[in-house]
């Protein structure tokens, strides 16, 4: 919201404060600055929840509360206006009434349409908006003073003396005051004459009924609309004006009167002219808000007592009518501007903000900490990226937004609204995103490393019906490259990346073995698949590594791996290696592991077949010879003979 | 049975390996558990007879003790004179041993983490898919609230199904899930319907915080922040709270740090406001708490939230929001 300095000091005595000192006056209310001042403006942030914000005199009221100074109104013209005769007076008829709340009307006859005043023009060009004629200039001027738009529009343009107010047709056609012509539909509403649209209601006046230097008679109207429509409205026909930016706001219908009190005041100021009653369309008119706030509760929120009178002075500084008052607080007529007041807090935040937040003190919290609550899970992925850190790998997080893909249509979760089509799904995978990222390291002439991230892939069942229907799955992934290693030796650091994490987490038992997939292995623990592993990269499902891990033992004090027989066995090419050692694994609980040392493949191999070297350490209490003959048979009945 | 030439035999295989360091060799063929050839012979000692057992006994055992120890004190020994006769230069840099790196915001979040942890808080977390409800509603933001056009929502179905636009949507279930007291943080990953640019990706992370209790007021909130940022920024941190509405706290509160670079002054890294936003907070609304079945006349409680992105951005060095979730590389 822009304030011209100028016409702030209509409403509030600025002489002794320096634009600094307003400033932060503004900064501490809520109206945060901006952008600093600039010797004329204040340009102040505005949050949507406070639609008298939006308006200067409204910023100025809650200015002159917290510096405790006197708030002068503006003038209005109050006495009604004079009655017309009955073939005068323009009729108004709305078909849409779950849209317009109210549609307040007066009629000026025999105006003077002339540029407008210089101090009305400057004050205008000050907060951004070009002077036209002195009647759009004044309708413009009591927007921006009191956050009501306004508009006007020529009678002597009007074909028939009524105005019509109702949906728009699709595709039903308006030219803009400014030329341009949009299309509509049936979700916006439009003022019409003889069932041509005229103005598209709350966002854009049209050319047609425009006042311009020749009018002389005008109906002038201040209408209150659901600002969800024109918000909606508004954003799809891509309009932005000063009249959007307040009707998609909360304005209350009382509104429209007083605006249309102080445009009269100045038409008949400074353009002349007549002033006639026209009809104010408000089927409901709303009933004022009556609410109660204790000193209790300001006690209960902030932690130290307000004095009543203090109270009893910021509430009626910022406008509540205060209905009565006790000992224990007060009984509330909340303004009808303050369309943001819903509940007893919020008045607690008026006293609080108008005392002053510089004045809240601080205090220690006193209470005893609660249950701890973190879920394992959190506390489990970290352990998992400290252990990727201490392996030497390198953290990423990346964005979980892809761009949508055919192939993965029915799982892959795609988002209805995105902006950019290449953020406009979900991924279902990691390992793709991770591959990106080795550009970063070639370009700075890194030829190797070992990346990983822990987060989220994220699928749906087809069709989804509800939330269930969406799965946040928590994985690790890891991707190891080299430019200069052949994908055999990729492996090899892959796997003992792998095994030293799943070591490093306490998992025991784990095996590999094929899957359908040739690029790929599962991992495997307890009968639990825990993720994949392919020659470059793992994926590893942290929920399940959490279920299985167990705690570590890494310290060794009393001899567990007594003895240990080094085996080497010749195996078909298209045997699993995985497989194999998880068929010795189970041989017996005397068996403490087994682990794959080293394959050869050469001349005195035969060319479909390799040999493989293993070593399987035991516990004491077994003979050397049982053990060897313990190996001996589950390879065999592994490899299907018979001992 | 003992062989005279047996002990001469490992004398000369000693000699070699003395030369070529081949002591693991000489140890397997004369003690190899299965074909050691001392192993062997002490193994038939059962077999023989009571006299030549007590011949060849303890020579066999004292053949053992002396290959034994005479391998291990070979082993030193060529190991010392390879020290001292290898030519080693001690001056070069080899390449290093990897090594891992958290990612900056990880690094951050623990690092906030720390402190509140300390504070008895816990490490809350959630869905990033959401509803409406928890997102908003349960929020005190009902649909068309024009609230709701602060963060553009990314919506997978709409208006029910969404992205998380904050991370407030797990205070929403946590206040739900448990009973006063609670003391939690939230670090995560929120989404927005924005093109990306230097300082706005579509995806970014927020730090949530909130604490519900009996007697919780918002000079516990100043206290808490004022210690945080202490904690976070040094002693010297100087900080204006200021009211400043959030829908989902009232009273709210926006907090905001003298800006470093001019203290307080005004320059181009603040606007030249001098002041630098930092967080928004507030008593949570006596809406949210009713809506998750707490009773707002018993208990009061605050919440923060702050964006960590550009944190994490200054404290690193990074200019561009892109390139810390895609254009890194480490060292």
């Amino acid at each position: 919201m822009k304030i011209p300095l100028e016409w702030l000091a209509d409403y509030v005595d600025l002489s002794k404060l320096s634009p600094t000192q307003i400033g932060d006056a503004f900064t501490q209310i809520g109206l945060m600055l901006d952008k600093p001042f600039d010797g004329k403006v204040f340009d102040l942030e505005h949050r949507f929840d406070r639609s008298d914000w939006l308006s200067i005199l409204g910023c100025a009221r809650d200015l002159a509360a917290y510096l405790n100074v006197e708030l002068t109104l503006p003038k209005t013209y109050t006495q009604e206006g004079k009655n017309p005769a009955s073939n005068q007076s323009v009729a108004i008829q709305v078909d849409c009434p779950a849209i317009v709340r109210r549609f307040n009307t007066r009629v000026f006859r025999n105006i003077k349409v002339k540029p407008s005043p210089q101090w009305l023009q400057s004050r205008l060009e000050d907060y951004g908006i070009p002077a036209i004629n002195n009647i759009v200039d004044i309708t413009n001027y009591v927007m921006v003073e009191l956050g009501q738009p306004m508009h006007a529009q020529d009678l002597a343009k009007f074909t028939k003396q009524e105005i019509v107010i109702r949906q728009a047709r699709d595709g039903e056609k308006l030219c803009t005051f400014l030329g341009d012509e949009i299309s509509l539909y049936p979700e916006s509403f439009v003022l019409t004459q003889d069932d041509v649209a005229t103005v598209l209601g709350g966002i854009v006046g049209g050319r047609a009924t425009g006042v311009d230097e020749h009018s002389t008679d005008i109906i002038l109207d201040a209408g209150n609309y659901d600002q969800t429509v024109i918000r909606k409205v508004s954003r799809k026909l891509k309009i932005q004006n000063e009249t959007v930016l307040r009707y998609d706001k909360f304005l209350h219908p009382d509104l429209t009167e007083y605006a249309i009190q102080r445009a009269a005041f100045l038409i008949l100021e400074l353009a002349g002219g007549e002033y006639y009653q026209n009809v104010d369309w408000q089927p409901a008119p709303a009933q004022p808000k009556t609410m109660t706030l204790r000193l209790s509760r300001i006690a209960k929120l902030a932690g130290f007592t307000v004095a009543h009178e203090r109270v009893a002075d910021i509430l009626t500084r910022l406008g509540y009518q205060v209905l009565n008052s006790s000992p224990e607080g007060f009984k509330v007529v909340v303004p009808y501007f303050r369309t943001d007041v819903e509940v007893e807090d919020d008045i607690v935040s008026d006293v609080l903000r108008i005392n002053g937040y510089a004045n809240i003190p601080t205090a220690q919290l006193q209470s005893a900490p609660p249950e701890d609550i973190t879920p394992a899970l959190y506390t489990f992925e970290d352990t998992v990226r400290d252990i990727m850190v201490q392996l030497g790998a390198h953290e990423f997080i990346t964005d979980p937004l892809v761009s949508r893909s055919e192939k993965l249509a029915g799982a892959q979760i795609v988002l209805e609204n995105a902006q950019n089509s290449h953020k406009n799904a979900l991924r279902t995978q990691l390992a793709g995103t991770l591959a990106e990222l080795i550009p970063n390291y070639t370009k700075q002439q890194l030829g190797s490393g070992i990346l990983f991230e822990v987060g989220k892939i994220y699928t749906q069942q087809a069709p989804a019906t509800d939330w269930h229907s969406y799965a946040e799955t928590r994985v690790v992934e890891c991707l190891v490259f080299n430019t200069a290693a052949l994908p055999k030796d990729l492996h090899k650091q892959t796997s003992a990346l792998l095994t030293a994490l799943l070591n490093s987490i306490g998992l025991k038992g784990v095996a590999y073995t094929t899957t359908p997939t040739a690029q790929e292995a599962a991992i495997m623990c307890q009968n639990t698949v825990l993720g994949t592993v392919r020659y470059n990269g793992f994926t590893l499902f942290t929920q399940e590594l959490l279920n299985q891990h167990r705690q570590v033992e890494r310290i060794l004090t009393e001899v567990q791996n007594a003895q240990s027989i080094e085996t080497s066995v010749v195996i078909a090419k298209n045997m699993a290696v995985g497989d194999m050692l998880s068929a010795i694994q189970a041989t017996s609980p005397k068996l403490v592991k087994v682990d794959f040392l080293e394959e050869y493949t050469g001349q005195e191999i035969d060319s479909d077949k390799r040999s493989v070297l293993i070593k399987t350490y035991f516990t004491a209490d077994i003979s050397q010879s049982e053990a060897i003959k313990l190996v001996d048979a589950a390879i065999f009945k592994w490899k299907g003979i018979s001992h | 049975m003992l062989e005279p030439s047996l002990a001469e035999q490992y004398r000369l295989d000693l000699a070699d390996a003395a030369q070529t360091g081949k002591y693991d060799e000489l140890y397997l063929k004369y003690l190899s558990k299965t074909h050691g050839v001392l192993t062997q012979l002490l193994r038939q000692l059962p077999h023989l007879s009571p006299t030549e057992k007590q011949a060849q006994g303890p020579k066999l055992n004292e053949l053992k003790n002396y290959v034994e120890a005479s391998i291990e004190q070979g082993r030193k020994d060529y190991h010392q004179a390879q020290v001292a006769s290898t030519d080693i230069d001690l001056t070069i840099p080899y390449p290093p041993v990897a090594t891992g790196y958290l990612h900056p915001t990880t690094q951050v979040i623990r690092h906030m983490n720390h402190f509140f942890r300390y504070y008895g808080f816990a490490v809350g977390e959630g869905p990033e898919i959401e509803t409406a409800d928890y997102n908003f509603r349960r929020l005190n933001l009902p649909q068309g609230h024009p609230a709701t056009d602060l963060q553009d929502t990314l919506f997978i179905s709409e208006p029910d199904m969404l992205l998380r636009t904050h991370t407030s949507s797990i205070e929403a279930r946590i206040l739900e899930q448990y009973q006063p007291p609670i003391r939690v943080v939230v670090p995560g990953k929120c989404y927005r319907n924005e093109t990306a640019n230097p300082t706005n990706s579509s995806f970014f992370h927020q730090y949530q915080g909130f604490v519900v209790d009996t007697g919780i007021t918002i000079q516990n909130l100043k206290w808490l922040m004022t210690v945080f940022h202490q904690y976070l920024f040094g002693n010297d941190v100087q900080l204006r709270f200021r009211y400043k509405y959030y829908p989902e706290v009232s009273p709210g509160m926006g907090v905001d740090m003298q800006c470093k670079f001019c203290a307080g002054a005004g320059c181009a890294v603040c606007k030249h406001r001098g002041w630098m936003e930092v967080l928004g907070c507030g008593m949570i609304h006596y809406n949210t708490l009713k809506m998750s079945g707490i009773d707002p006349e018993i208990y009061t409680g605050f919440a923060w939230g702050m964006g960590l992105d550009r944190l994490v951005m200054t404290k690193f060095g990074i200019s561009d929001i892109r390139k810390l979730y895609g254009g890194l590389a480490y060292l």
